[in-house]
This record gives C-alpha cells, structure tokens and sequence, in this order.
C-alpha cells in the first residue's frame, strides 16, 4: 500500500520514464538529448499529478534549476539547429 | 531524508553510469540515450530523497505543534509569560518549573499557587533518560556531551558552542538550527529550549536555569546557570 506522495511521486515517474525509453529506443531514436528531454517532461507531468514533498528543500531547488537550465539548452539548441 | 529513496537512487546512477560507458564504447547513441535518461532518473531520486521525511514525522510535528500552543495558552493564563524556566532535579525526578518565584522547592507536578504566585511544573523524567552524568561542569567534556546529544543524535543544530562566563554560568550557542526546531522558538516552552536544558542538567547532575535567552536569524544563544542556589 502506498503511504506518502514520495512513494507514489517514485512509482509513477520510474514507471513513466522506463516506458517511454523503452518505447522510444524501439521506435529507433538515436539522439540522446531526445531522451533527457523526455525524461525531464515525465518528472515535471509527475510533480503536477504527486508532489513529492510539502515544502522545497535545498536539493529540490537545485534539481529544479539543474533539469529546467538542462531542458531550456536542448530545446535552445534544436530551435537553432532549425533557424540555421 | 529517506535512506530507501537514496539507495535507490545511487544504484540507478551506478548501474547507468556503467551502461552508460558500455554504449559510448559500443558507439550505440540509442543506448547512451537510454542510460543517461535513466542516470537522470537515478539523480532525480537522490535529490528527492534530501527533499522528503518519514511520514510519521509529520505526526510528530502536527502534534509538538498542538502541545506548544496548548501549553501556551496555560502559560498565559497563569500569567508566567515572564516567568523563570528551571530544570530542577530533586527526590530522583527531573522537573522542569515555570515560576516567578526562582527556586526547585514547587515540585509538586501540575499547577499550583505558592503564596501569591502561580507555577507550573512538569516532570520531565523520560526525556534524555539515556545521557549519562559526566561529572564535574568541565566545559570541554559539557561541550563534546551536548555536540552528542543535540548534534548527532536529535539533529536540533549543527554546530554549537560553550563558553563559561563565571562559575557555574555558561554560554550556549547554537548554530544553524533545524527548521522545524526553530519555528517553534517564539514560544515560552519550546522543544529546542527544553531539550537542551534537560540535556545540560542530566549531563552535569544539577539543577539548571535559564538566565537569558536571545534567538537570532539562524542561531540561539542561552545562558545557563548551572547547580544554582535557591533563593539567590
């Protein structure tokens, strides 16, 4: 039985993140920043359906600067690569 | 933190870690994707983990914080908010004493009146039962005691500091307290306050009172006296 959101929060983002690799390793996709960015999509999809913890502690926010600095320089990166 | 949610996490980013180098060196970029996704995932966990506690912790807090206010309201209306905070240790019981009147002779345990004074005393027998007396009131020895006990074992504060000012009188400073400890300081009878004037008396065997209190941003400064005479 689940008890806390921190359970439930690690149940569904692993679930998530381990399908959708899985789904688009098979489909054949070969770039990594594919996958990082999809793995940064599932965890913020989770956070909104479980908050992990009530309040945001220290390691928290720097996870949250770490993967939204990480997803803002792929997306960057692809828009440029299109623009040029 | 949560140890389960760490393991877990470090495992994750170990084993990825390791699958991660397998698909550079096999040159499979569908591999590398997969695993540095999945070392992603593997510090997403070890950063939650800092993040998150036991549940029953929060238990624990909801019901320190009904205690406090609870206590309060007594304590106002017993009009002991400017009262003398004693740890007295008499008769082989350990009490704590809110009074007006400074002195360990008000042990009987509940509210009581002594002459025109109100008091309020509460036996705190099973609190630190397991800390050990060390003896005569060495700083060196009070000091490395209490960074056991308040330090390593309740996690009230990082760092803390004595520092004897006369004798009998010491300094206390505690230094980056814990959050949960240090909402709860604005209080008259707060659990950072109390636990470390319990550890101070079962550590040195003496009565303690609490001279002055002076609370900063992240820090909380006591005075104790320590083993005083009554009456003075």
């Amino acid at each position: 039985m689940l008890r806390v959101n921190s359970e439930i929060f690690t149940m569904i983002y692993t679930t998530l993140a381990v399908m959708l690799n899985i789904s688009i390793f098979l489909y054949g996709e070969q770039r990594v920043d594919a996958y990082i960015a999809l793995n940064i999509l599932c965890f913020y999809i989770t956070y909104s359906i479980a908050r992990p913890a009530r309040s945001i502690g220290l390691a928290l926010k720097i996870l949250h600067i770490a993967l939204l600095s990480l997803f803002a320089a792929i997306v960057g990166y692809r828009v440029y690569e299109v623009l040029t | 933190m949560d140890l389960k949610l760490l393991l877990l996490g470090i495992n994750i980013s170990i084993i990825s870690a390791l699958l991660l180098i397998y698909g550079v060196v096999a040159g499979n970029s569908g591999l590398v994707g997969v695993f540095a996704s999945s070392l992603l995932m593997g510090f997403v966990l070890v950063a939650l983990s800092f993040s998150t506690q036991e549940g029953i912790l929060n238990t624990y807090q909801n019901y320190a914080y009904l205690l406090t206010v609870a206590l309060t309201s007594v304590i106002e209306d017993l009009d002991l908010l400017d009262a003398k905070m004693v740890i007295a240790r008499k008769n082989g019981g350990t009490y704590l004493v809110l009074s007006k009147i400074r002195g360990t002779d008000l042990l009987e345990p509940g509210i009581g009146v002594n002459g025109n004074s109100p008091y309020l005393t509460i036996p705190v027998d099973n609190v630190l039962d397991d800390v050990e007396e060390i003896g005569d009131l060495n700083p060196v020895a009070l000091e490395a005691s209490l960074i056991e006990v308040l330090v390593r074992e309740l996690s009230i504060c990082n760092r803390l500091g004595i520092e004897m000012l006369e004798d009998r009188v010491i300094r206390l400073n505690l230094v980056d307290l814990d959050r949960s400890v240090r909402e709860y300081l604005n209080y008259p009878i707060d659990p950072c306050t109390l636990l470390t004037m319990v550890a101070v008396a079962r550590l040195t065997g003496r009565d303690v009172f609490l001279r002055e209190r002076s609370i900063d941003l992240n820090r909380v400064v006591y005075v104790f006296e320590v083993g005083f005479a009554e009456g003075k």
